[in-house]
């Protein structure tokens, strides 16, 4: 790849109780080691008063660091986009409060970045965590093959940091995102920190995650085009409870059979108005989209080679996509 | 003017531009950029190329990079990924800079030579100029689907035209850049583009067999059509009419909702009490189910018709359209 001018790394505190300090100090000799300029980005989500304090004794103490703080917290999908357009490197560090991997492998995810847009660190643990089976449905949702979505140790180009749009809990997936907005990603194995015991997982969080997970597959394959669900749903639904409706009827006049608050009838009633009212759900989703749809672009370009560039060497991403 | 213009930058004016989704046409695109120097050469204007490789993981975009930039101007775009025939068409006339527009496929299968023709049709004062391939060299499995379609598609949209699924096409290109394209639009641009009120023209064109490389539709478009189809309708009446058919079913729903709800309320004091309770929920829940809907309708409405960047352009260009009255009829078929 070109050049590194710069390097940058975004990390995102959420919570006081860490030592960032601490990080910070291991960090900081692993990246100097690329031998590029380096800033430190910390973005602290609310006030964070141990960890502000911390940071402003780093920072005097002339590290080369930068602190955005936020004045109540946003989330950690907020601070990494602040973080990201604050960025001005080549490349992007995301990296984690907790130190997730060994810091010496750092610049061996940088080496990998050569060939890709993203490199996500895989943690291999020394006693692996349970099977990651919700790692492994998202992958079937996605047709993606990431084993390690949430790691947040992660490098990335510029564009990709500048171009991703991220709200909510989408900072997880932030990968996937990627993906789907036609950055090349990929994974690298690497062993974890000593004491790293793998995201902590619960009931309440894996719930949480699945919902996350279902949004933004929506958001991904349907936001655009609602109909196209809503769409073949209503129509099925409506078209089963029109023909059962009308066999009862059928049934009621020729073969007698009673209809007076018969189940049946009232189930296949239901039907069609709920047939009626997902149709009007998608038809009024597409109507929305189109109100939108100049401001949608639904391609990303990745270079434009202009009449008078040099014939071999077109400049990579002339012009950035909306 | 429009956005599109910021992302080509204003720089160069053509008369022309000429453009050409590209989604693996390694073997094509030398023969393709050949055929439309020889078609557009005589011509005498300034034109352009706009090659635009959908994502390609073969050669195409190396194939692409080895043509002549200059004499016509070649522009070449390429996606990160693959984006789909509407996305590569909208990229290539936002990225276009000619005042007229042409889109034809990669393939081969449209002959540059009609170019001319289209030319022509613009110069009478046509805004749209529609291909059709009145002798397709294509399977008759491939061939009778696209005639119900294109049937089909013209009473459903009101924009009869007899081959929608030909890409080569001439537009005015302030029109076609306000025009938004998106989703799976490429096969229903004439009844997107019937939002500007365009005058329309057909023209006979050329098709040739493929030489090269793989077809790449197959029947899976059948649902994916129909439901476009279902989604293009209720777009263009609502752009038109806002919330016509949500209105009336939220007129009919509410009005049966109410009645059912006073018969019911009628029957309350009864003995024994004649009226089911359930049906009358299900038609109360049908009636505020649709007057939601058509709220929510005229609150879109409400966006889209205050928004200068949506609405206006449209208007405007119909100002324009019956300014040019002298010029032939709108929507005239040859």
């Amino acid at each position: 790849m070109t050049r590194i001018e710069l390097i940058s790394a975004v990390i995102v505190v959420t919570r006081d109780g860490d030592d960032i300090a601490a990080a910070h100090r291991a960090y900081r000799p692993a990246l100097a080691r690329l031998g590029r300029p380096l800033e430190m980005i910390y973005v602290v989500d609310g006030p964070l008063p141990r960890t502000m304090q911390a940071l402003r004794a780093l920072k005097a103490a002339g590290e080369p660091i930068e602190i955005l703080s936020f004045a109540t917290p946003f989330g950690e999908s907020a601070a990494l986009t602040v973080g990201f357009r604050h960025a001005a490197g080549d490349v992007v560090f995301t990296l984690t409060p907790e130190v997730q991997i060994a810091p010496d492998l750092l610049p061996r995810l940088l080496e990998s970045l050569d060939e890709t847009d993203l490199v996500v660190a895989r943690r291999v643990f020394e006693d692996p965590p349970k099977r990651r089976k919700f790692d492994g449905a998202v992958n079937a949702l996605f047709g993606t093959s990431l084993q390690d979505i949430r790691c947040g140790v992660r490098v990335m180009r510029s564009e990709v940091a500048k171009e991703l749009t991220i709200y909510g809990n989408q900072y997880r997936f932030l990968p996937l995102l990627a993906q789907a907005q036609g950055f090349a990603v990929r994974e690298l194995d690497l062993p974890a920190a000593r004491g790293g015991k793998g995201t902590p997982r619960t009931l309440g969080l894996d719930a949480s995650l699945l919902l996350d997970v279902v949004t933004i597959y929506f958001l991904l394959r349907f936001v655009k085009k609602p109909f196209r669900f809503f769409g073949g749903f209503g129509f099925a639904v409506l078209a089963i409870g029109a023909l059962l409706t009308a066999w009862l009827v059928v049934a009621r006049l020729f073969f007698g059979v009673p209809l007076v608050d018969r189940p049946a009838l009232v189930l296949t009633t239901l039907m069609i108005v709920l047939g009626i009212q997902i149709i009007s759900v998608g038809l009024i989703g597409e109507i929305v989209a189109f109100t939108y749809a100049k401001d949608i672009k639904d391609y990303r370009v990745d270079r434009v080679v202009e009449p008078e560039d040099e014939p071999a060497s077109a400049a990579r991403d002339a012009a950035p996509a909306a | 003017m429009t956005e599109a213009n910021a992302v080509a930058g204003a720089a160069k004016r053509y008369d022309l531009s000429i453009i050409v989704p590209l989604y693996y046409e390694e073997d094509n695109v030398h023969l393709l950029h050949r055929a439309i120097v020889d078609a557009v050469r005589p011509l005498g204007l300034r034109s352009e190329i706009v090659f635009v490789d959908d994502g390609s993981k073969d050669r195409t975009f190396e194939r692409c990079l080895e043509l002549p930039r200059t004499d016509p101007d070649l522009r070449i775009v390429r996606f990160r990924r693959n984006a789909g025939q509407t996305a590569a068409m909208a990229a290539g006339i936002d990225h276009a800079r000619g005042e007229v527009l042409i889109t034809m496929d990669g393939d081969l299968q449209n002959d540059p030579q009609d170019i001319p023709l289209f030319l022509a049709k613009i110069a009478e004062g046509y805004d749209l100029v529609v291909g059709w391939r009145h002798d397709r060299q294509d399977h008759w499995s491939r061939v009778l689907p696209s005639r119900v379609a294109n049937w089909l598609i013209g009473k459903v949209t009101g924009v009869p035209i007899k081959d929608n699924g030909c890409s080569l096409k001439a537009y005015r290109a302030d029109m076609i850049k306000n025009i938004p394209l998106y989703n799976e639009m490429h096969r229903f641009i004439p009844a997107m583009a019937s939002l500007a009120a365009p005058r329309i023209a057909q023209i006979k064109v050329r098709h040739h067999p493929r030489r090269f490389g793989q077809s790449k539709y197959g029947f899976s478009r059948i649902y994916k059509v129909f439901v476009d189809l279902v989604t293009i309708r209720s777009i263009l009446s609502f752009s038109r009419r806002p919330a016509t058919w949500l209105g009336i079913l939220a007129a009919v729903g509410g009005l049966t909702a109410l009645l059912c709800l006073a018969f019911t309320l009628s029957q309350l004091a009864a003995d024994p009490p004649r009226v089911s309770i359930v049906f009358t929920s299900i038609a109360v829940l049908l009636g505020s189910m649709a007057i939601f809907s058509a709220f929510l309708a005229l609150l879109s409405h409400l966006i889209y018709g205050t928004s200068a960047k949506r609405f206006h352009p449209f208007l405007l260009m119909s100002v324009r359209a019956s300014e040019a009255a002298a010029g032939p009829a709108r929507s005239s078929g040859p």
